[in-house]
């Protein structure tokens, strides 16, 4: 069963010059346990659509639905919190806080705290291969890799079923690359996430469970 | 130039961040503009007080013969020989800008003194007279048969003569050289008599002729000395006459003359500059042409031995002074190289006079310190150059901090706008660097577009500033204007300014120009840096990832925080830079409050000291009607004004006369009364004691209406008895009976020892300390309109802080209140004299009740001896209705300073200048203050807004991960308020610390800032969160 739906997605960027459809009438489905690609040129409309599906805007037209319920119904805040995680190209750490605590952040949001919180975050961590050392380090004394590898913890620690990624290597030399996508696999037929990398990366693609294309803003035939 | 119209381009193809960016450094420039045009305004027109006001000192010496003008004093000669090292080095010093001493030159002419009775000896003549009758046994008909000496030419006329006081016996018949003193009878015209025959300069009153050459030659030695000094006057060369000190004072004035060419100067013209009086005697112009003999003198002048004739010639007037009562044949000769004269002693006491630089005269009399115990005395002016810059010098204080604050607004202005223009285009930085064009070629592309909007930004702020420019000026005009009166407010001195120095600060384009440059100069500066930092963090970045580098070495504490607000105390904590700029920040935004609220505070407080202490002074001196009858007014008014619920503290207050401290009385001494020699000798005497303190009689030297318009409202005590005690100290009560009804009376009366308060100053400058008794020469003028000249001896009971420039000695006393019956009379005390060794008491100014209604029963008022009341009003609203009673009870609006007029009785004129002028004062810093406050908050609303800002990436992450919005808000809300409320308390405690008042001010100014910067940081977190705020998600590092 699909933990996600695209029916008939649209999504247009307005302004006063001019409109861009940048999303003209996807649609998909996506399952537990299965890594997707998401794959297509530059302006093709795939982050637009990895963000409609993380919950940080709606459709102009159309539905994406989580487990047969509408993002439209639903409070997005508590979607993107216990639904969907996300992870950046550009890791989107918080500056300030340990890799620990920016681990831990999401769980006390909704609702874990103190020792317990810090346990299953330094579990998380050795999970994404990083030293015990690197908990009380502030990202910014880690490398790109690391820090991408905290970005996923961080993701876990959501305890969501739904994991999507915006370009996750797109900031990392090869061999951090590979480690992220053998995580990502991982987590997907380890761990049953839905798992949607939006990525230019052939290589990537290739290793995924299946692959959706977009050209101008419409899904090309799938192909698996 | 292709990189510079490529960036020309990039601005005109953004027209809304060009506008918005164009706005920014107009409103920089125009501020900018406007506080350089304060500041330099005020700069100058201190500048121009400098050039306007001169400091003059005159140095004297306080011989045996003080003050009289005429002798010549061994002592000083003496004293000036002892100390010419000391005053050459009081000449050199860094304070003094020149020297002029005394001029010891006098100069001869027949025209001279011919027709008035000024002279020394007017009426003195040797003559060589026959006696051809007697009336009687002393008195004698004879005939002059030559004139040795005299002022008008009495041969062949026929005169009557006295024996002299010698006792020598005249016979008729002979002949004998006499010397006395004679007058033209104008009852028998042609005649001569003598009032007065007795020795001249010690020559014998007479000798029978022929008693030989010897005998003879004291008498031809007497007529030339009375030569010398009847048909001589002062002369004195100076090289700036309106340095002179009299001049300097305003005690004369130029009232006409004509222009005294350089050329004119350069060919020694013989010119000169007469007084009014000797020029109207001797019926002369200017351009007409006196006869001089002018001689050099060596020791006293008057000895003709000691004279060499320097000069002879005919000199032309151009120029005549009024008001020279004290100088009436003084003749001012200019002469550059005066300034470079030897040092003499010469006759008289002042020995020359310094011209000081401004604002220097403590460290002058510091500098002079050892010569005032040397007998020496200064007497300083500085024409209110105090009184007018201090004022200045606050407004000058308060132009820095505005210039400070604007240069403050610039630099925020001319960074953030450098750094936002650049950040906006760090990409395209990058890449033009990347593609190959070189440091250079980026550097002009940015300093193209920022220039070009920094001078139309200039230039449109110019514009604005010049528009600005005549308000601003205007209100500031108003302001000085002020002070170019005898408006005191803020002055800790009380020096009346009684010239006209106008504020007009003239247009400068180099202000402008200067606010442009520092535009150029910052735009130019910070575009570069923030160009040249986004090329070089790239390098820097591509470096240390290759190189695998990490840029800090930092490891977090394990954080044992939770809840709600845990990531707002984790901000805190860590981001340490931040939070001391904002501490920083908020430190010295509460300090600037305190600073400003302080001083407006201040200013409002003495205005409210100023209307505590307010007390409209009174003097009911009747002296047109007194000169025309003798007689004085009713005092009754004043008194029962005093009486009223309209005053309180009444202070009487009697005017005195003058006085002149001469020194300091050994214990057993006795001051010496020399006899004056002449009218001169006297008149001179007379008009330079006149010329000196005010002799004050007082019930209350602190409520003295003399120093009632002072910053403190009164003079403060030093030492001595309390203001209190020094009243009570000569107060009694004397029971009797009434003279006319036989009824009990109770009379008060002031008959204390002879005490006396004495500014601190004048006491420093003469030695005098507490307890010491010092004799003093006291002139004033009696109800018969006659000058009084004595000398007093009073005991220094107390000693007073003076308002500088005013040197006045109070005495005791008080008015005294007789009941009787219904009425009330008050009598003025009984004894003006204060010591019994005196001779000198004022014979009449106890008025008995039957005087007083014989006074007004011809039409007079009876009334006090040169007496007023000051007061305070109880309520100052009052004011309408005190000026009802006082019209009532007779009392009109004239000033006393017009003595046709009967009286003067309330001087509200300077209260309410002064007031309103507190008022305008206090609305014109309030007016500045407010716009350095909405500066304040417009700076801090938007650094909040900004530090909220530059956290979008963070906002954005913590939405993207699903936080509340209210969590996200209240963690970066509590952490600002945390800051700067932190920030703020700190500046509250170290303005406790510094020992300045918290004021309340303070506190809601500050609780505003706190206000402002929370609502800007909530505005700009409400804002950011709307759905755009998840851009900064895919926004590049």
């Amino acid at each position: 069963m699909s933990i996600l739906e695209v029916h008939g997605v649209t999504y247009r960027y307005e302004n006063k010059y001019q409109t861009v459809n940048a999303l003209n009438g996807v649609d998909c489905a996506f399952e537990e346990g299965q890594l997707y690609a998401l794959v297509g040129k530059s302006g093709s409309g795939k982050s637009t659509l990895l963000s409609l599906m993380a919950g940080l805007m709606l459709p102009t037209e159309g539905e994406i639905l989580f487990e047969g319920k509408a993002t439209a119904s639903i409070n997005l805040n508590r979607y993107r919190r216990e639904n969907a995680a996300v992870i950046y190209q550009s890791f989107r750490l918080l500056p300030l806080l340990t890799v620990s605590e920016n681990v831990t952040y999401p769980m006390e949001l909704r609702g874990f705290k103190g020792k317990q919180a810090r346990e299953k975050a330094a579990e998380l961590i050795a999970r994404v291969g990083l030293p015990e050392t690197v908990l009380n380090r502030f990202p910014d004394m880690l490398s790109g890799g690391e820090q991408q590898r905290v970005a996923v913890a961080r993701a876990m620690s959501m305890d969501t079923k739904l994991l999507l990624a915006d370009e996750p290597t797109g900031n990392l030399d090869t061999e951090n690359s590979r480690l992220i996508i053998d995580l990502l696999l991982k987590l997907a037929h380890e761990d049953g996430y839905c798992v949607v990398v939006v990525t230019h990366d052939l290589d990537i693609a290739a290793r995924a469970d299946r692959v959706f294309r977009m050209r101008d803003g419409k899904l090309a035939p799938e192909e698996s | 130039m292709q990189a510079a119209r490529n960036g020309l381009k990039s601005a005109v193809r953004t027209p809304g961040k060009t506008l918005l960016f164009v706005l920014i450094l107009t409103v920089t420039a125009a501020l900018l503009t406007v506080s350089c045009c304060v500041f330099g305004a005020v700069r100058g027109y201190l500048g121009n007080c400098n050039d306007y006001f001169r400091t003059i000192a005159e140095l004297e010496y306080m011989g045996q013969n003080y003050p009289d003008q005429a002798v010549f004093d061994e002592g000083c000669a003496a004293a000036l020989e002892a100390n010419r090292d000391t005053i050459s080095a009081l000449i050199a010093s860094d304070s003094v800008l020149a020297w002029e001493p005394a001029s010891a030159d006098l100069m001869i002419s027949p025209l001279i003194h011919r027709k008035d009775n000024t002279v020394p000896d007017p009426d003195a003549a040797i003559l060589r007279i026959r006696l051809y009758n007697s009336y009687d046994s002393d008195s004698f008909n004879g005939l002059v048969t030559e004139t040795l000496y005299s002022r008008k030419d009495h041969t062949n006329l026929l005169i009557t003569i006295l024996t002299p006081a010698d006792g020598t016996k005249l016979e008729v018949g002979k002949t004998y050289l006499m010397a006395g003193r004679f007058f033209r009878n104008i009852f028998q015209p042609g005649k001569v008599s003598v009032y007065e025959n007795d020795r001249i300069n010690d020559v014998p009153a007479v000798i029978p002729d022929g008693s030989g050459e010897e005998a003879e030659a004291p008498f031809r030695r007497s007529a030339e000395l009375l030569h010398v000094k009847n048909d001589s006057c002062r002369v004195t060369y100076t090289a700036a006459i309106e340095d002179l000190y009299p001049i300097h004072q305003q005690v004369m004035f130029l009232t006409e003359g004509r222009f005294f060419t350089q050329a004119e100067y350069d060919a020694k013209a013989k010119v000169c500059v007469v007084s009014e009086k000797a020029a109207g005697l001797l019926m002369l112009h200017v351009g007409d042409k006196i006869p001089f003999t002018v001689f050099h003198g060596n020791g006293d002048l008057y000895n003709t031995a000691n004279l060499t004739e320097t000069d002879s010639g005919e000199y032309e007037i151009i120029g005549i002074l009024s008001h020279a009562d004290a100088y009436p044949y003084w003749v001012f000769l200019p002469d550059a190289a005066a300034a470079n004269a030897e040092l003499r002693p010469v006759n008289g006491y002042s020995i020359g006079q310094f011209r000081l630089k401004n604002g220097q005269v403590s460290a002058f009399l510091d500098a002079a310190a050892p010569l005032l115990k040397q007998g020496f005395r200064l007497n300083v002016y500085d024409q209110g150059y105090a009184a007018a810059t201090e004022p200045m010098e606050e407004l000058l204080f308060l132009s820095v901090v505005f210039l400070a604050v604007c240069l403050l607004l610039a630099f925020c202005a001319m960074s953030l706008q450098s750094h936002i223009f650049i950040s906006r285009q760090r990409e395209t930085a990058r890449t033009m660097y990347a593609l190959g064009s070189g440091k250079k070629h980026v550097c002009v592309y940015f300093l193209t577009a920022a220039l070009a909007l920094t001078l139309v930004g200039a230039v449109l702020g110019a514009v604005i500033g010049i528009l600005a420019e005549d308000g601003v000026f205007g209100i500031m005009r108003r302001f000085a204007s002020q002070y170019a009166t005898q408006d005191l407010r803020f002055s800790a001195t009380r020096l009346a300014v009684t010239r006209t120095l106008n504020f007009d600060p003239v247009f400068s384009a180099g202000t402008y120009l200067l606010a442009a440059g520092i535009l150029v100069v910052g735009t130019t500066a910070f575009t570069l840096f923030f160009t040249l930092g986004a090329m070089k963090k790239r390098k820097n970045a591509s470096k240390k990832k290759s190189a695998g580098q990490r840029p800090h070495k930092r490891v977090a504490r394990v954080s044992r925080l939770s809840g709600f607000f845990k990531y707002a105390l984790l901000s805190l904590r860590r981001s340490r830079a931040r939070a001391g700029a904002v501490l920083l920040l908020g430190l010295a935004a509460a300090l600037f409050f305190g600073q400003l609220t302080a001083s407006l505070d201040g200013y409002r407080e003495q205005l409210a000291a100023y209307r505590a202490n307010a007390a409209l002074s009174g003097t009911a001196t009747d002296y047109y009607g007194k000169l025309i009858s003798g007689l004085n007014i009713d005092p009754r008014p004043i008194v029962n004004l005093a009486d009223s619920d309209l005053v309180k503290d009444c202070c009487f207050t009697t005017s005195l006369g003058h006085i002149k401290v001469l020194k300091v009385l050994e214990e057993g001494e006795k001051p010496s009364y020399e006899r004056f020699q002449s009218a001169f000798q006297f008149d001179s005497t007379f008009l330079e004691v006149n010329r000196g303190s005010v002799w004050t009689g007082t019930s209350s030297v602190s409520h003295n209406p003399l120093y009632h318009y002072t910053q403190e409202g009164s003079v403060t005590w030093l030492e001595g008895y309390s203001d209190a005690d020094f009243i009570q100290l000569v107060e009694y009560e004397k029971k009797f009976n009434d003279p006319f009804t036989g009824k009990p009376m109770i009379e008060k009366y002031w008959a204390g020892p002879s005490i006396c308060a004495l500014p601190r100053s004048m006491m420093e400058a003469q030695g005098i300390r507490l307890g010491d008794r010092i004799d003093t020469l006291v002139a004033f003028t009696d109800e018969s309109a006659d000058d009084q000249l004595f000398h007093l001896v009073f005991t220094v009971a107390a000693s007073y802080e003076a308002p500088a420039g005013s040197s006045a000695v109070f005495c005791p006393v008080t008015f005294l209140r007789t009941t009787y019956q219904d009425e009330t009379y008050y009598l003025p005390p009984d004894k003006m004299g204060v010591d019994e060794d005196t001779r000198y008491l004022i014979k009449k100014n106890y008025w008995t009740r039957k005087e007083l209604f014989d006074a007004q029963s011809i039409g007079l008022s009876a009334a006090l001896n040169y007496s007023g009341l000051s007061f305070t009003l109880t309520d100052i609203n009052r004011l309408d209705e005190l000026r009802q009673v006082l019209d009532e009870a007779g009392f009109t609006w004239v000033h006393s300073g017009d003595r046709t007029k009967d009286f003067a009785v309330i001087e509200d004129e300077v209260y309410l200048n002064t007031t309103h002028s507190m008022e305008r004062q206090i609305q014109y810093v309030s007016f500045l203050y407010d716009a350095l406050y909405l500066l304040a908050g417009v700076i801090g609303f938007a650094l909040a807004w900004l530090l909220v800002l530059s956290r979008r990436r963070e906002i954005a992450v913590m939405r993207a991960l699903g936080t509340q919005p209210g969590r996200i808000v209240g963690n970066f809300l509590l952490e600002q308020l945390l800051l700067m409320s932190v920030g703020l308390a700190l500046g509250v405690v170290v303005t406790i610390l510094t020992g300045a008042a918290l004021r309340r001010a303070q506190l809601l100014l500050t609780a505003a800032f706190l206000g402002v910067w929370a609502m800007s940081a909530l505005i700009c977190l409400v804002t950011g969160l709307h759905k755009k705020s998840f851009a900064a998600l895919t926004e590049p590092e």
